[in-house]
């Protein structure tokens, strides 16, 4: 865990000079190179009322913690905005790292000029989440990410400061929960009563036990007991942070990984989707989650990553397929691009238009590069001469690689599916990711 | 005498200004001497308890005046517990050393660190002398952090000549965030004169009072007792309208959280402005949309319904807005929020407004049934579906199916990756695999199989069920050579049912060593634990082909779990059994028209199987091959009567000669939610009483004979007279209980949920929930107590029990498993009888209300069997919600009322009270 300290030029704010409300966002990028950029979006919100509410549901996300301590969630972190490409996208992270949100506020929620494209933290203080209550659907507001004069009007002032514990495994959630979104299929879509009844059916109090999202006389419903077409969940609690939009949404689609390992619910709000994406229980967080291992496994040439790098406009959507069709690349280096490039906070995924977009995290890229201490330790057991291969195919292989405790471990790797009789594979059967010494013998495979 | 002496001679003799002025006289190379001592001293002080009055006391206060003397300004922000143990210092004494010690700056973030470490909380009034030294500078959190009631040091009067030159009134304002405790006697007591003595002397207004009440209810992240004590403010503020209209936007702001005590006062007091022209009535539907659509507050809702029934009349222009926010109060299924909703729109709806139609049409399977006498314009005329009355379908035992069989495992590798999976995890069904897989595969095992399975830990030899496949497992990766499995038995903690297990596993092991790769005549073949019986008699054949000899408790648990439904098969390959006394089992059990009476006379002399270990004794029986008969005549047929066994002593067990008898309803328990609180009020609870005696289990082992799961309870209970009951240990009890059908593990179930106990039903939640989940699963018909088991769920006191049970009765309904007609006796004998709140059955009955017409009808029965039931002369409270939602559902149903209930009506007609209620049923 390292300290990261929010710089702001000012707070973040809802003023009223006129008749007309005002909602300052303050930003902050971390990374040197994109500090240059002071206002990223000026102009007016064309749905106020909604646009506030989803603010004040992603700080709710912000706020929330279903695992952690009271200390340990005191450091509020703030959201993330994307924005660029006509619209823009704020993230943020449960305390726990569980639960995920995204505020997709698409063009026809804005009226006003992108004046620089990027992703920024943007101060979400309690006075402003308070003061965005009182928005109400009659209001016109005006939205600044940034400080359009930053300069002029800031000289001189104090700067807003806020030093929070930063865990690795909150960057390293934002790139890893991307993983799942892109594997999602949709379970669901339902109308906005159907969606009422189904939070209607939301069971009081802390849930510690798998629910299931079932239909019942062709309703959909929460239900203990899984019947017919369902979906398990763990931690469904956690669903509650949704409530304060349910009148608002105008429908609900909701999708899971193949693996049931995360569940997403997109509210339709008009002109703004509100995405929520829940881990497979509460006490996991995403960051814990070794999904995209596998493929950061295979190298990917920095060309390709730096060519990504130039290609893309922030936002800007990034289809593998149809980028290896109009490039003539190979399909699965580019699906292995992608994946790295996630990994390293330059993609985000849109699981309704089905496509990742450019963006890139506002750390410092060491703070990104530092993450996936498995791969680096399956790295390290590669070159401990950890590896035993004993038997090699084209559809199979079986290695001995050395444990931590001088015992050695089997790892059979059969059309695509890796085992390892360790503790790790015994647990969790590979839904958490491969374990280091099934990376140690992919790594070996690739040598 | 050293420095540290001197400075310990102090200290031990109270003497604080010698000691002060000696520490500030000494050089610094005498320092790290006392210091250390210092440290020592401290911790040697507080190494026992310390009475209140004890000189220690101050003596621990001296040390950490020492330590403020002389420790480095590192040392003192890691300053240890032992020396913050005390920590109250005179403030003039303390400002005296901050001023000698020169701390500058660097004060301040010291007393931050030691408020964090709660090792000391400075008052307002130093702070204030702090600050008016120039030895900190203000900071409004430091400040802000001192405010509270009992802190604050200052009298009213002195705040008040403070209050215009220093930051006192900001400061103040801050304490509504700030404070935050589940203490009510605290906010009662000690913040709310605070608060109005603040008021009354002017340091802070009403109005910033108000702005700080709404701010705080706003936030919603405060603890209940917190957020009743706003409420409390709030009201004794009491906000004039002209404050009121002014925080319009805030009272509307609270209105959208989750919490039903701001929501319930901000309703309060909105009511006497919501006609005042400046009303902004627009923001106001706007914010209850939350409120409306939602199912948590239905009291607020209905006060919200209530307003919003009169705000057209102020203000003409609200009426469609208002409507449409009203209208997805038809999802919350309560009927009395329903029939206001109903009066609502019909009050206020005109016949040109078509778009109501379109909106009513997304609500058509949730109106209530009156929905279509006041809204008859607005709503299809379609004829609603034909009534259907529930009828539940006969039962069978279901045929298993491909997709149940349990596939043994044959290549090495998937085995390997078997015993890590059954190294982490206890499944039954996955243990009952790696042991047939280990049978079957033998020797053919690689030579560095050790090796291989050394990864997996085994060693951890734990006395309880699910760590036997672990002693099992070390044994066989050792060649048997070892006796890791025999050292687990322990008839102490282990009842009869995990002796059972562990015989079949000794077994096994024998079975290993002898490399007969044959499975156990008890694997399941089918999940859950199903034998199919025709697999049965060829295992038996085989066994006989290679002179393997047969254990007899592992053929029982055979019996239990075969499969009857389908056995022309299994009779055929049946006559083929060489050994006689097993060949005469097989055939009675699998031929339906065989002489039991005969086959016990025709058994032959036998001897039988022993399992050895010095704590087994009871563990073998000279009847057992009668009591295998018991099990497979009980397997046969579940409820049969067999005077055939009364000849043998275990004859007189319960459920041998006998099925288990029992009946509900007929016994009360005294039962006190904290039994030993003098003040607690009893409770009489109707109990489900038996004849058998209660024999406490967990529920997977219950549910299904032989899913060995978790702790396993008492072997013997305490029974509601007092009159205590003993278990029968031994084999012969265990063949009592074992075979495979559910109604008596329901019952155990029931019992061990606490439902009768003397703990009273809040014990062993999981027991209820577990079972209960399982019921839909069954194959076997749903006997008795497996519906009382699910109408204990019903009634529970915990939400996730009572979905649960309402869950699993509608799955039932829809498969028509159900018998309605005894679960609707059952409820609304315990409602009756106060075993449950009404309003906890309503809400619970409401998730099956319009899933369809057959869930209608059998929650129609259940309302009608409470009513019938309900004292004439004293009905029970929110027995007119009860009328109300029947009313609804009789419409729907159209069925006839009883006539008992029409009496029952009928007088009910002149109860003040109940004849609105009445007069709704009369005109459905």
């Amino acid at each position: 865990m390292s300290t990261y300290t929010y710089q702001y030029a000012n707070a973040s704010a809802l003023k009223s000079p006129s008749a007309s409300p005002f909602l300052s966002l303050a930003a902050f990028n971390e990374d040197a190179l994109e500090e240059e950029i002071h206002c990223y979006f000026w102009g007016t919100l064309l749905d106020p009322y909604v646009t506030a509410r989803s603010f004040m549901t992603l700080s709710r996300v912000v706020r929330s913690r279903f695992t952690l301590s009271a200390s340990e969630r005191a450091a509020m972190r703030d959201p993330i905005v994307t924005a660029g490409a006509g619209l823009m996208r704020l993230e943020a992270f449960s305390g726990c790292n569980g639960v995920y949100a995204r505020v997709d506020m698409l063009p026809s929620s804005l009226d006003g000029e992108f004046l620089g494209s990027g992703t920024t933290n943007v101060d979400f203080n309690e006075p402003m989440i308070q003061a965005l209550s009182t928005v109400s659907r009659q209001d016109k507001l005006l939205l600044s990410v940034g400080e359009k004069e930053v300069m002029l009007e800031n000289q001189g002032q104090q700067i807003i400061e806020r030093k929070v514990p930063l865990p690795d495994r909150w960057i390293k959630g934002l790139t890893a929960v991307q993983a799942y979104l892109s594997t999602m299929e949709s379970f669901g879509e339902y109308t906005k009563v159907q969606t009422i009844q189904l939070f209607q059916s939301l069971p009081k109090g802390e849930i510690s036990s798998d629910y299931f999202l079932s239909y019942r006389a062709n309703r959909p419903v929460f239900t203990p007991i899984a019947t017919g077409k369902s979906l398990r969940m763990g931690g469904l609690h956690r669903l509650r942070l949704l409530e304060a939009l349910v009148p608002l949404q105008e429908g609900m689609e909701v999708f899971q990984s193949p693996d049931e390992q995360a569940t997403a619910f997109v509210f339709k709000l008009h002109s703004m989707r509100f995405l929520l994406t829940l881990s497979r229980e509460t006490k996991r967080g995403f960051s814990g989650e070794g999904t995209i291992l596998d493929s950061l496994v295979e190298s990917v040439p920095e060309a390709y990553i730096q060519g990504a790098r130039q290609l893309f406009q922030t936002n800007e959507t990034f289809n593998p397929t149809l980028l290896s069709l109009e490039r003539d690349l190979d399909p699965t280096v580019l699906n292995r691009v992608s994946m790295h490039l996630s990994a390293m906070g330059l993609l985000g995924y849109d699981v309704i238009d089905r496509q990742f977009f450019y963006r890139k995290l506002p750390f410092k890229p060491s703070r990104i590069l530092s993450l996936n201490p498995r791969l680096k330790n399956a790295q390290t057991l590669l070159e401990a001469d950890g590896i035993e291969i004993l038997e090699r195919s084209p559809d199979r292989t079986l290695a001995r690689v050395r444990g931590s405790h001088e015992n050695f471990y089997r790892v059979l790797i059969e059309e695509n599916k890796a085992r390892c009789t360790c503790p790790w594979y015994a647990s969790h059967e590979g839904l958490r990711g491969s374990c280091k010494h099934v990376l140690a013998v992919q790594l070996a495979l690739q040598a | 005498m050293s420095p540290f002496e001197t400075v310990q001679s102090f200290i031990l003799t109270n003497q604080q200004e010698e000691l002060i002025t000696f520490l500030q006289a000494t050089p610094n190379s005498t320092h790290k001497e006392i210091k250390t001592g210092v440290r020592l001293l401290s911790q040697q002080l507080q190494e026992t308890h310390i009475p209140r009055d004890d000189i220690r006391q101050e003596q621990c206060l001296l040390c950490y005046l020492a330590a403020i003397i002389l420790f480095t300004k590192t040392e003192l922000m890691s300053l240890p517990p032992y020396l913050g143990r005390r920590t109250d210092v005179e403030s003039d004494v303390l400002i005296r050393l901050f001023q000698y010690r020169d701390f500058g700056p660097w004060l301040q973030s010291w007393i931050m660190n030691m408020i964090s470490k709660r090792y000391w909380f400075p008052t307002y009034r130093m702070l204030l002398q702090l600050e008016s030294q120039q030895l900190i500078s203000y900071d409004p959190v430091l400040f802000g952090n001192a405010i509270t009631p009992t802190n604050v040091d200052l009298t009213f009067e002195e705040m008040e000549q403070i209050v215009g030159t220093s930051t006192l009134h900001q400061d103040v304002l801050t304490f509504f965030t700030r404070v935050d405790t589940n203490w009510s006697n605290y906010f009662n007591h000690e913040c709310t004169p605070f608060i109005l003595g603040l008021i009354a002397k002017n340091i802070i207004t009403r109005k910033e009072a108000l702005w700080e009440i709404l701010q705080n209810l706003i936030r919603d992240d405060s603890r209940r007792e917190k957020l009743q004590w706003l409420k409390n403010i709030g009201e004794k503020i009491s906000p004039s309208s002209e404050e009121k209209l002014e925080f319009q936007a805030e009272f509307f702001a609270v209105l959208t959280n989750q919490h039903g005590i701001g929501i319930n006062w901000v309703l309060d007091e909105l009511k006497p402005i919501a006609r005042h022209p400046a009303f902004l009535w627009a923001q106001f539907l706007q914010a209850l949309e939350l409120l409306l659509s939602g199912k948590h507050h239905k009291l607020g809702a209905s006060r919200a319904l209530s307003l919003l029934a009169e705000l057209p009349l102020h203000h003409p222009s609200s009426r469609v807005e208002m409507i449409r926010v009203a209208l997805p109060v038809f999802l919350t299924k309560d009927a009395a929020l329903q029939e206001k909703t109903v009066q609502l729109v019909a009050r206020w709806s005109i016949p040109e407004d078509e778009w109501l139609r379109e909106e009513l049409m997304l609500y058509a399977d949730v109106l209530p049934a009156n929905a279509q006498e006041f809204l008859g314009q607005f709503v299809s005329s379609t004829p609603p579906e034909p009534a259907e009355r529930y009828v539940r379908q006969p039962e069978a035992v279901l045929p298993l199916t491909d997709e149940q069989r349990i596939v043994p495992i044959t290549h090495w590798d998937d085995v390997l990756f078997l015993i890590g999976k059954c190294s982490e995890h206890y499944e039954i069904e996955m243990v009952e695999q790696l042991l047939v897989s280990l049978l079957l595969i033998g020797t053919d095992l690689p030579e560095d199989y050790q090796e291989q399975v050394s990864v997996y830990n085994f060693n951890q030899f734990i006395k309880s069920p699910e760590w036997f496949i672990h002693g099992f497992l070390w044994d066989w990766t050792r060649k048997f050579q070892t006796s890791g499995l025999q050292s687990l038995l322990d008839r102490n903690r282990n009842d009869d049912f995990v002796t059972v297990f562990w015989v079949r596993l000794m077994y096994a092991q024998e079975l290993a060593k002898a490399n007969v790769r044959l499975p156990l005549l008890s694997t399941p073949t089918h999940q859950s634990c199903w034998i199919d019986a025709e697999e049965l008699v060829e295992r038996v054949l085989a066994y006989e082909k290679r002179q393997v000899r047969i254990n007899e408790i592992d053929l029982a648990v055979a019996l239990t779990r075969v499969h009857v439904g389908y056995t022309q098969a299994a009779l055929a390959k049946a006559q083929h059994i060489q050994t006689p006394n097993l060949r005469r089992l097989m055939v009675y059990l699998f031929d339906e028209v065989s002489n039991l009476q005969q086959s016990l006379e025709e058994l032959q002399p036998y001897s039988f199987h022993q399992i050895l270990h010095e704590e087994l004794e009871s563990f073998t029986s000279e009847e057992i091959w009668p009591m295998l008969f018991a099990v497979a005549a009980r397997t046969k047929n579940y409820l049969g009567t067999y005077p055939e066994f009364e000849a043998y002593p275990f004859g007189l067990l319960p459920n041998v000669s006998k099925p288990y008898l029992t009946s509900w309803g007929t016994g009360y328990v005294y039962y006190k939610e904290q039994p030993y609180s003098e003040n607690c009020k009893e409770t009489v609870l109707p109990i489900l009483t038996t004849e058998v005696f209660p024999y406490l289990f967990k529920p997977l082992v219950l549910l299904y004979s032989q899913h060995y799961f978790g702790e396993y309870a008492l072997t013997h209970s305490d029974w509601y007279d007092g009159k205590r009951f003993v278990s029968i240990h031994g084999i012969s009890y265990v063949f009592s209980i074992l075979p495979n059908y559910t109604d008596p593990l329901c019952f155990r179930a029931l019992k061990a949920s606490g439902q009768s106990a003397e703990s009273g039903p809040n014990e062993s939640k999981s027991i209820l929930r577990d079972s209960m989940a399982l019921l839909p699963s069954i194959q076997t018909p749903l006997g008795d107590n497996a519906h009382l088991l699910l109408v204990a769920g019903f009634l529970n006191d915990a939400e996730y029990n009572r979905r649960m049970a309402v869950d699993v009765f509608a799955e039932l309904i829809f498969k028509r498993r159900i018998n309605q007609a005894l679960v609707a006796q059952v409820v609304g004998v315990l409602l009756v009888h106060e075993y449950s709140s009404i309003q906890r059955f309503l809400n619970a009955l409401s998730s099956i209300i319009n899933l369809s017409a057959l869930h209608n009808d059998v929650a129609c029965t259940m309302l009608e069997e409470i009513l019938v039931r309900i004292n004439v002369e004293k009905p029970l409270k929110n027995t007119k919600k009860i009328i109300l939602q029947y009313a609804d559902l009789q419409q729907k149903t159209k069925r006839e009322i009883p006539l008992a209930l029409e009496e029952r009506l009928q007088t009910w007609a002149t109860n003040s009270a109940l004849k609105k209620e009445i007069a709704t049923v009369k005109r459905a």
